[in-house]
Order: structure tokens, then sequence, then C-alpha cells
């Protein structure tokens, strides 16, 4: 009889670990994990739809004819968020009254230097995603010819290793060519949005200014 | 087994009672009440220690126990950046917005920073030493007279400092030369309060000594000679008192008791307060339970990993600023200061190691440049408190009276002070000599030499110019008031000669 007991117990474990681990599990908001990040739309649009962050992002890529680059099959897109281009502004027009009152007034050298600023947040032919990054550095060349790193960094409030948050630095190389490389960091924010036709991932737009200044 | 159970029962009972009997008859041996607190050199000592103890608390912010339960914990430093927040020279690059509301002059509207304009803890610090100047007279037990007369004077000096430190943030403050005062006072002009302040130090000068017991430090965090004169000096300042100020400073330069020190030097001056050009700093001593509950050190806003374990930045300077302020770095990289005021670190590196240090110290462009004058090292916590905070040093008082001779004319006198910190900092000697241009290079090199040092908005409010430099003060604001904090509600109850300042009557 005991034996019996134990042995429909077993099986009565046995089926709540395996129907336990039958489910798919949720992220945040219930939506499961292979299907969070999917934009469903290209990267264009879906910039062009986040107006209250990217709408400044999108009016420059059109006035630099790069949404073909942008919307490129298998690329990655740093996307700087408007407050970034806003400071950038700022500093390149410190007496805000000198500024054009509209981007195509801009002066030729500046929407060439916004032109040649936007290729370098474009990886072309490859879709870098967080868990293909290490801590390591992986290097890449941007669209622009630059060469710029990725690297993943573990911070936890208290400092302890490996613990805590996992998030991806985007460093850019910005000393001129021929001298020792110097690279500067931001911080990407939001990883890993897949749209139609690459990865998005959004950069932090407190300490980052548009073009590594 | 039952015989066991009832002596055992017994034994209980018999420890209860007799552990109980005994200690009410003890006299508390914590609770000092006032007839037993003034009683032998050691209370003397004691009680000035504790008059220091609370204006350091007093200038490092609020802490928990000193706020309403609606405020945060901690304390923020707030009151010794208030001499440079609104000076225009700084950012906060995690958009903190306290930070950003005291660069913009908001502060009642902000509920958080209401508490802050309580000066609760200066006016405690006023109290202590109205009592210490009271009660230690009449001591004779363990203290010589000697000493009785230093320790007098020392307060006397406090009481003096508190007053002026406050008149600088306020404005217009009460006067308290009282102990145990309970009228309502009102406020007193500033010209007043400061004249006051210069009273007080003559009364205490001859009794401070040039040098207290013990490191530099712990010497130079007390009233001497040199604390002193720099207090008259600064307050003859604003009451345009040049000549004054000159003489109090020429005083300061003839004891040949400071020096300025070589650049390489800075990080004992900085990061230790173990140095020559100290006149008077805060020290802040950890193993004497100064610390920060969780806020932390004025200083931990500025620093970042690898200094303190803090991720980002939340205080810092423009690289656009910087190369503004510092010309000649942006001419030719020679303004020896900026490498050591300004750090780039690798972000690209996690927080949980040693991020590395960059050559170049503006290397992380506008918005992320680590203003490193002061350095902790990394295994110092967060919230620790434990370093110099400095309120007057060398340098400031030679600038101080390069102004003041330039005021007065004395061209060449200026020139020789001026030139004094520009060649230990590496640039070009200032050759120009019509005293309005000297004047202004005068207050250009203060802004160099002492940035993050809270002279900057003192000297800007002291001169009426803060509107200048801070695109949110109008010039009719400043001259209502704008500059100076807005008096506390707590401070109104039970009082009818308070006022509040005409500005924040009108401007929340």
């Amino acid at each position: 009889m005991i034996k019996f007991i134990k042995l429909v117990a077993f099986i009565g474990f046995l089926a709540i670990v395996t129907a336990g681990c039958k489910k798919t599990y949720f992220s945040d908001g219930g939506t499961p994990v292979d299907v969070s990040g999917n934009l469903g739309v290209s990267t264009m649009d879906y910039l062009q739809r986040e107006t209250t962050s990217f709408d400044t992002l999108v009016r420059l890529i059109k006035l630099s004819n790069l949404e073909s680059a942008v919307n490129a099959k298998g690329n990655t897109f740093l996307a700087p968020r408007d407050y970034s281009i806003h400071n950038y502004f700022k500093l390149l027009y410190p007496d805000q009254a000198k500024m054009p009152s509209t981007l195509e007034a801009l002066p030729q050298v500046v929407k060439d230097d916004i032109a040649r600023i936007l290729k370098n947040y474009i990886i072309p032919n490859q879709q870098i995603v967080r868990g293909g990054l290490t801590t390591a550095y992986s290097y890449v060349t941007t669209y622009g010819g630059t060469k710029a790193r990725f690297n993943i960094v573990n911070t936890d409030y208290l400092g302890n290793v490996n613990m805590g948050a996992k998030y991806i630095n985007f460093s850019l190389n910005v000393s001129p060519a021929g001298t020792t490389e110097v690279y500067q960091t931001a911080q990407v924010v939001t990883a890993d949005l897949k749209s139609t036709n690459g990865i998005v991932h959004v950069l932090v737009s407190e300490t980052h200014i548009f073009g590594f200044n | 087994m039952k015989n066991k159970v009832i002596a055992m029962f017994l034994l209980v009972i018999m420890l209860a009672e007799t552990s109980c009997k005994k200690w009410l008859d003890e006299k508390p041996i914590n609770t000092v009440t006032e007839d037993q607190a003034w009683k032998n050199g050691t209370d003397a000592e004691g009680a000035v220690a504790a008059a220091f103890a609370i204006f350091r608390r007093a200038l490092s912010g609020l802490t928990k126990e000193d706020t309403p339960a609606t405020t945060r914990n901690g304390s923020w430093g707030d009151y010794y950046f208030w001499g440079d927040a609104r000076s225009g020279d700084w950012i906060t690059p995690n958009n903190d917005g306290d930070w950003g509301a005291g660069f913009q002059n908001h502060l009642i509207q902000r509920t958080e920073l209401e508490p802050l304009t309580n000066w609760r803890l200066f006016y405690r610090t006023i109290e202590q030493c109205n009592l210490v100047l009271e009660k230690i007279p009449a001591i004779t037990d363990n203290l010589t007279n000697e000493r009785k007369a230093q320790l007098l004077a020392d307060a006397r000096f406090l009481r003096a400092m508190a007053h002026f430190y406050a008149a600088r943030i306020w404005g217009d403050v009460p006067v308290n030369l009282k102990a145990r005062n309970v009228e309502p006072l009102g406020r007193k002009p500033l010209a007043e309060v400061m004249k006051m302040v210069v009273d007080e130090v003559n009364i205490a000068l001859p009794n401070l000594l040039w040098d207290n017991k013990g490191t530099i430090k712990q010497s130079r965090s007390r009233g001497t000679k040199g604390a002193a004169l720099a207090l008259k000096a600064h307050a003859l300042m604003w009451l345009k008192d040049y000549q004054g100020a000159s003489d109090a400073i020429k005083e300061i330069i003839n004891s040949n008791n400071f020096t300025l020190v070589p650049v390489n030097q800075f990080r004992d001056l900085f990061d230790n307060g173990e140095s020559k050009e100290v006149i008077f700093e805060m020290y802040y001593d950890n193993t004497n339970g100064e610390y920060a509950d969780y806020y932390g050190h004025i200083m931990t806003y500025y620093l970042t990993n690898p200094y303190t374990s803090r991720d980002n930045l939340s205080l810092a300077v423009a690289k656009s600023k910087i190369l503004e302020i510092y010309p000649d770095y942006a001419r030719d990289k020679s303004d020896k200061r900026v490498p050591e005021f300004f750090q780039s670190i690798d972000f690209s590196v996690s927080s949980s190691e040693l991020r590395p240090i960059f050559a170049d110290p503006l290397q992380n462009g506008e918005r992320n440049i680590m203003f490193a004058k002061f350095r902790k090292v990394k295994d110092r916590s967060y919230s620790l408190m434990q370093a110099p905070v400095p309120v007057f040093r060398y340098a400031d008082v030679v600038l101080l009276k390069a102004e003041a001779d330039a005021r007065l004319g004395r061209v060449p006198d200026a020139l020789d002070n001026l030139n004094k910190i520009r060649s230990r900092a590496g640039i070009p000697l200032f050759t120009r000599d019509d005293a309005p241009t000297v004047i202004e290079a005068v207050l250009a090199e203060r802004r160099r030499e002492l940035i993050g040092e809270f002279q900057r908005s003192y000297d800007l409010v002291r001169l009426g110019r803060l509107h200048e430099f801070n695109s949110y003060i109008t010039a009719q604001g400043e001259k209502d008031g704008a500059g100076f904090f807005p008096v506390s509600e707590e401070a109104f109850t039970n009082n009818p000669n308070m006022e509040q300042t005409y500005y924040w009557q009108f401007n929340q």
C-alpha cells in the first residue's frame, strides 16, 4: 500500500514538474520573449511613429537622403534621441538667435557634417544584438567608414561583479584617421528592437550628444 | 524530573528578581543636564568641538533628523554647492531635477527643496557658541586661563563665521548674540551683519593661535588667526571696505604661515587637506561618526567610479564651458589646472570594475567630463563623508587682495598677486594695467582657480552681477534679492518680526 502511495506521489510530482516547464514564459506585459521587441515595421517607420523621441532625427535622415541606408536589409541602427540633437545644435549655435529657423536653411557645411555624423550610427550588413556581445570589445566599421566597437557591461548599484543590469555600450573612434584611436562611449538604453529590416538600439540622451561632441 | 523543573523555575525567578533590583538607583550617565555640563576643562573643550560639529552638519545640508518627514533622507551638501550652483557654470549630466531647480533658482515650488531654506542649524551653531561664551568664563577646574581665552576666541570666531555664511546665503539674517534667546528676532541688514562679523573677529583675534594642535587638517578646521583674518577680509569685501580687506590679508601673507603649493601638490591640498595652502576647511571625520546616511558628501555628486561607486555624474561642468573658462587651455593646453580639476573616464567599462582614466581630461565630450578637483579613493563608500571641504585657502585670499588693491587703484600690487596665481598655473602673466580690466581679470582668475570651491556665486552676488551669468535671474530680480535663498516657513512661526525677502514674496 505504502509503495502504491509513493508511486502515485511520484507520478503526480513528475506531472507537476513537466506541466510547470511546458508553458511559454512571459516577459513584461505578457508578450512572449521571441515576440517582444518585434516592431513589425521598418526602422524608418518605427522612428517616424515615435515622434516624441525621434522626429528631429527623422527630419535629419531625410535631409541627408539616408532613408535607404537606414532601412537597408540586415543592418543595425543606433538611434540618437531628439534631446541629443537639441544639444548638438546648442553647441553649434550657442546664440540660439543666430540659428537658422528651418533645418533646410542650415549652411551646406553643417548639412554635410550632419550626413557624415548620421552615417556613423548605421552599422551595415550586421545585426548586432545583446546576446551576441560580450564584455570584451567587438569591433565594427560604420556606414561612414569609421571604426566603432560594442561591449556589454554589467552594472549593479553596489558594484557587484557580474550582477545587475546588462547593457550595451556603443563607442566610436573619434580621433582623426592615422592617429591613436580614442573611443567615446554612449550607453544603449533600449536594446534589441527588431524592425522588419534590421535591429534598432536607442542611445542615452542625457549624456550623449549627436556626433559624439 | 519534576524536581528539576521546579528548581529551574525557581532559579529563573531568582535571577529575574535580582537583576531588576538595583538599576533604578543608578544615576543616568548619558543624560547631561545644564548644571552638570559646564564643570571642567573637558566639558569646555567638548562644548566648543560640538559647536563646530553642528556647523559642519549645517553646511553639509540637513539630515533626516533635521527635516520634516515629507523630505527625503540624508544630507546633500547643498549649502556648500549653493556657492556654485547658480553661477551658470554647472550642468547636471543625469538631469537631476533638484539640482536643475537650484541652477534655475526655483526654490520654493519644489517641496523637497523648501526645507533647505531653513537656517535652523546655523542658529543652533550660534546658540551653542552663545552658551560657550556665557558658561566657560566661570569654569576653573582643569582649565588654564590661557586655554580658556583660546576656547572663547574659537567660539567667538565660529559665531561670526556662522553669521557670515548665513548672510551670504540668505542676505539679511537675524543676529543672535545672547544665549537662550526667546525674543522673536527680525532680520538685520546684510551690512550690519557683516559689520558685526568684523567686530567679533577683532575681539577674537588676539587670543587665537596661528595653528592649533594636531595635523594641518585638525588644526585648520578650527578657529585660527589665519581663518579669522580671512573671514574678516571676506566680510570687509562685502562692506566695500577694500583697504581693511587688503590690510587683513596682508597680515596673513606676512605671517609666512601659508604658501601657494605647486600644482603637483594639489592632491595633498584637495584630497587630504594636509597642505600649507589651507587656511580654513571643514574636515569630516568618519571615525567620529560624521557621515551621511544615504545621499552622501557633496563631492560624491561630482565623482563617479573609480572614486566612488556612483555610476553616473550628477554635477559637472560642460566641455564648452571649461574651454570658455580656461581660454589658455583651449588655445595651447597650457593651464595646468585643467587636468588637475577635470578628468574623463572610460564609461565603456562596467562600474563594477575600476574604470580607467583617459589621458585627455576633456575626452568625454560636452556632458560627461568629471569634475575631479576633489578625489576620494575607491574604498570609501558612496555615503561616507571623509574629505576636507575648503572654506578659505591661500590662493583665495591672495586673489581677494588683488581685487581689493585693484579697486583701490594700486594696480602693481594687484598684478603682483594675480600673477602669482597665473604663473603657478603655467599661464602667461597678465600685463594690462588699467584698473577695470585688472578687476575683471582677477574675477576671471578667481573663477578658474576656485571653481567648485563654493566661492563663485557669492562673488557674483556680492558684486550684484549674478544676472550676467545666470539667464534665469534678471537684473531687477537680483536687486530684489533673487541672489539669496528665501526664508523658510518655519522661521515665521511665532515671529511677527520675520520678513520674507522681497523677491521671494512674488516669485516661487
